[in-house]
């Protein structure tokens, strides 16, 4: 798509404008790991200059160039480089130590691992993702120290399992227009079409592991409503009876979801790059009752 | 049983080599090789789930283990400056004689574990798996 069409239809979603300038400026984060080091110790040690997050007191801003995979902090696993809303989705599922917990499309770990540090490397956190993208998890597994985790491999629309879980992390393949700078020139919408069957199969399959009462968080760094509200509101009718939306209570800058797909997905929301001069998301948590 | 038999020989040479106690919430598991987990895992097991991939510890003692048990260690232990600490963490051997047999020394700059190093009694040979080494450019 050229840059016109696609600053027209983002502009049907937000100030398209100022979404792209933020999308151009965008800060780096990273996220300390406290499975290697508590955030206390890490400021006493570190000298990468960066400045805590006022919306997570792990998120630190990076306010100097580095080459942040070339620090010590990154060999020793102390951190980990990941976009404001990247860390932002772990602890909107909140996992707590002892859960059982899932990510269903893990690789390369940037949430998984996060997960285990949101879960004190208790419980159970269970990975899972293709074949080809597991050497990635598991150098993110081994770097982070993740100790709680079982690892798998297969199609996660198929994913049949011997135990349900608490909490699952369904971070779905997407278009990705809200974190590649060029990925709209690659895209248009029949490819948000098209890939949204397979994120309602992924997420279908992921609630139906769920135990009752247990929450999901259904996650994808792109904008299209195709690939976002679309997809929630169809496991919404085919688990009528036992899905329903959770409200998201967080106090950074966001938009709610789309209510063309009813009220209810105001407690869904949408991060654009302007509201926290990072990438964009859109994040719904889903309950089975 | 041989399974069995793997893992306590595991333990007993991280006890005998370097001292490591493993802390009471980990236990070692055998699944294509000795890996260490948390003990919430074993539920998994004695259901049959396999795939404990937990800091893959391949029978020799890697670089992941180390890094995160090795400062547990309380011998067999070898202490570098910075500069040696980054040639080490670029994948390079050091030229430390040590005398003695050869055998496996964990690598410490400051109270950073860097990872695993085995003496051959004129070199410190690097087991860093090449995807895991950097050049690191700032200092700690
Ligand atoms: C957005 S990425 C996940 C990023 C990851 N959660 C993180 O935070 O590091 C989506 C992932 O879905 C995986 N994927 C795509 N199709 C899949 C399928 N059918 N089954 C399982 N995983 C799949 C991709 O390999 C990719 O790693």
């Amino acid at each position: 798509m050229e840059r016109k069409e696609f600053f027209d239809w983002l502009s049907t979603y937000t100030d398209a404008e100022k979404c792209l300038e933020c999308f151009d400026h965008q800060k780096d984060f990273f996220r300390v790991n406290t499975l290697k080091i508590t955030k206390e110790h890490f400021l006493e040690i570190s000298k990468l200059k960066c400045e805590q997050s006022p919306t997570y007191d792990l998120a630190f801003e990076q306010k100097e160039q580095t080459q942040i995979g070339k620090t010590w902090e990154y060999f020793l696993g102390y951190i980990y480089p990941q976009s404001l809303p990247s860390i932002l989705v772990s602890t909107i599922l909140d996992p707590k130590p002892g859960e059982t917990v899932g990510d269903v499309a893990a690789a390369p770990g940037s949430k998984f691992s996060h997960l285990a540090a949101l879960m004190n490397n208790t419980g159970i956190l269970f990975g899972n993702d293709q074949k080809e993208k597991l050497s990635a998890l598991y150098a993110t597994i081994n770097r982070m120290n993740v100790l709680n985790c079982i690892v798998m491999f297969g199609d996660a629309v198929k994913m049949k399992l011997p135990f349900e879980f608490d909490k699952l992390l369904v971070d779905a393949p997407c278009t990705a227009l809200g974190s590649g700078p060029e990925a709209y020139t690659r895209w248009d919408v029949s490819h948000s079409q098209k890939i949204s069957f397979l994120q309602e199969k992924m997420l279908i399959r992921a609630f139906d592991n769920l135990k009752q009462g247990g929450e999901l968080v259904y996650s994808t760094c792109t904008y299209a409503k195709e690939e976002n509200e679309e997809v929630v509101k169809k496991l919404l009718e085919a688990r009528s009876d036992n899905a329903r939306l959770a409200d998201i209570n967080v106090e950074f800058p966001h938009a709610k979801g789309l209510s063309d797909y009813g009220s209810e997905f105001a407690k869904t929301i949408r991060i654009y790059p302007q509201h926290l001069n990072s990438e964009g998301f859109f994040v719904a948590k889903i309950k089975k009752l | 049983m041989i399974t069995m038999r793997k893992e306590q020989n595991f333990e007993r040479f991280l006890a005998n080599h370097f001292g490591i106690e493993l802390p009471p919430d980990v236990a070692i598991f055998f699944d294509k090789g000795i890996r260490i987990g948390s003990k919430s895992l074993l539920k998994m097991k004695s259901i049959g789930v396999k795939g404990y991939a937990a800091s893959d510890g391949g029978f020799n003692p890697t670089t992941a283990m180390i890094q995160n048990f090795g400062h547990l260690a309380t011998k067999n232990v070898l202490k570098v400056d910075e500069e040696t600490g980054k040639k080490f963490a670029e994948g390079k051997n050091l030229e430390i004689p040590i005398k003695g047999k050869a055998k496996f020394l964990i690598i410490k700059y400051g109270e950073h574990i860097l990872g695993l190093g085995f003496s051959n009694g004129t070199h410190i040979l690097n087991q860093t798996p090449d995807k895991r080494t950097r050049i690191i450019v700032n200092s700690i």
